[in-house]
């Protein structure tokens, strides 16, 4: 009697886990249905866009925003192979000629929106008196980039050093190319590197923010990349889609991007 | 006459093995034989694979070499704290393994360990020591929980009579534990390796994940997964899968001829 009821117990768990899923739209995943956008949006942007998209359906009932997190080449052959999704916010305006000359672009919605600013982290106190680019090259430091082709910083960090000159000094010190940017953060924090490059707003925000310190890059030495968003022309509701990219160039969309870091660029 | 729960959990049984073997398969169809070739081939996945087995092989063994006298003690000895042991040693399967990796990073951070291991020019993390260290902790509870049932079900009798004929404590572990316990260890071995190489997390932090250098399989499925090269992340998945089946094939091949040696 008593296995019999967990048999019981057990199908139907199965069909209300089964149920669920379908319910909560994994099966059928995101389409272009009324009221429904899909955004392939840079890594990055995550938690503004997820405030964003947040806020805007908030403001607009019944409407639904997909957004689909990515780095460039993620989103670039998404756009690709699904020819699908209604806007792109990449982390890079570079994105935006590649998929302009691909003609997937509606070429007079591009619009810039915010920087996106490599900066210098330390440990706090900066023990081992880091002040510029320069210092990273120093004998004995032990540094960590980001991947230089996985993720947006380890490749502007790549342009940095280039521009600095101090290239090859500072790739002797690298003892990690971190595939994800987090686990920069995560190795400074703990004390396994001496000084990482990365994002501002991911040094500006969160909880990590009080254990390091951040020092900037002047302005002709760094690389800075824009963040940028369009429309595709595989929209199937642009209206909608023109909405939210008003949105979230509009004065109260910059306040949500600067509230997580970012530098708007008027 | 089959009854109605028998009918209810077979079919379960078919339809959910059914559905993994679906998900499985389906990596094999999806990349072109090209891809598939030039990725296998690849300067990035064969360092991987070569870095991924040499790792693990050594992590398994390292495992295997504590695990023993630790299941056996616990098997057959006792001693104050053992269930409080027993329980730390069960922990780290409950936990995903990324608690471990932090946990690592975090004690061989400057704060504690790190800079006495400095001092003595010895670096963990980023490195593949920190690779093996991390699959050393991720695996050890299983091979411990595995050996010591194998334990208990060696009857301590013949350890007894053993020693009565004459041999010693040790000549008794060497000459009749460890022989009767054969079939046991090497399952664990088997369950240790492919943990080992299956290790993600703990060795994504432990280790960093850098390109070439400290890139396991799983790593390299993500990370390629992340450039968009879906080529290159299904056939590391694939590898991975056909080194599991490796494994379990082996397995099953030599439990079923330690059996019969039984019988």
């Amino acid at each position: 009697m008593e296995s019999k009821n967990i048999a019981i117990i057990a199908i139907v768990a199965i069909i209300i886990i089964v149920a669920g899923l379908y319910a909560s739209g994994i099966f059928t995943g995101g389409n272009s249905a009324e009221g429904n956008l899909t955004v392939l949006a840079g890594a990055g942007t995550i938690l503004a866009m997820d405030d964003l998209k947040a806020s805007f359906e908030e403001k607009n009932p019944g409407t639904t925003i997909n957004i689909q997190y990515g780095n460039s080449g993620e989103l670039f052959s998404t756009l690709n192979t699904q020819k699908s999704a209604d806007m792109v916010i990449p982390g890079d305006l570079t994105f935006m000629e590649k998929a302009e000359s691909k003609g997937y672009l509606e070429n007079d919605t591009i619009k810039p929106i915010v920087y996106h600013i490599p900066v210098i982290a330390v440990q706090k106190g900066n023990p081992k008196n880091i002040t510029s680019l320069k210092d990273l090259g120093n004998p004995g430091l032990k540094i960590g980039l980001g991947d230089t082709n996985g993720t947006a910083v380890g490749k502007q960090s790549i342009k940095i050093l280039n521009k600095t000159g101090n290239l090859n000094a500072v790739k002797n010190n690298v003892v990690v190319y971190a595939p994800t940017v987090n686990q920069l953060m995560t190795y400074i924090t703990s004390g396994q590197v001496d000084a990482v490059i990365l994002m501002e707003e991911i040094a500006t925000t969160g909880k990590g923010q009080d254990k390091i310190e951040v020092i900037k890059i002047p302005e002709d030495q760094n690389a800075i990349a824009t963040i940028g968003v369009s429309l595709t022309v595989f929209t199937q509701n642009k209206n909608l889609a023109t909405q939210f990219e008003d949105y979230i160039t509009s004065p109260e969309g910059l306040e949500i991007w600067k509230k997580h870091g970012f530098k708007p660029v008027q | 006459m089959r009854s109605k729960l028998e009918i209810i959990f077979i079919s379960i049984s078919f339809i959910f093995t059914a559905f993994l073997f679906i998900i499985i398969g389906t990596l094999f169809i999806m990349p072109s034989t090209e891809g598939f070739l030039s990725a296998i081939f690849s300067n990035e996945l064969l360092a991987s694979i070569k870095l991924t087995l040499s790792t693990s092989v050594l992590a398994a063994f390292c495992v295997i070499l504590v695990a023993v006298p630790t299941a056996y003690s616990l098997s057959r000895y006792s001693f104050p704290l053992k269930s409080l042991i027993k329980s730390i040693l069960d922990l780290p399967m409950a936990f995903p393994e990324i608690v471990l990796g932090i946990a690592l990073l975090m004690i061989l951070g400057d704060r504690f360990l790190g800079s006495w291991l400095e001092s003595l020019g010895i670096d963990i993390v980023f490195t593949t020591t920190g690779i093996i260290i991390a699959q050393f902790f991720v695996a050890l509870p299983y091979a411990v929980r595995i050996l010591y049932s194998t334990f208990n079900y060696v009857n301590p009798r013949y350890e007894f009579v053993s020693r009565s004929l004459g041999y010693g404590e040790f000549e008794t572990f060497r000459k009749i534990t460890l022989p009767l316990a054969k079939g046991g260890i090497f399952a664990s071995s088997v369950v240790t390796l492919a943990r080992c190489i299956g290790t993600f997390a703990a060795v994504l932090l432990v280790g960093g994940g850098t390109y070439l250098k400290t890139e396991t399989l799983p790593i390299a499925i993500y990370y390629n997964l992340s450039l968009g090269n879906i080529d290159t992340a299904i056939t590391a998945a694939i590898i991975l899968v056909l080194i599991s089946f490796g494994a379990i094939f082996v397995m099953e091949k030599y439990a079923h001829e330690n059996m019969e040696g039984v019988n």
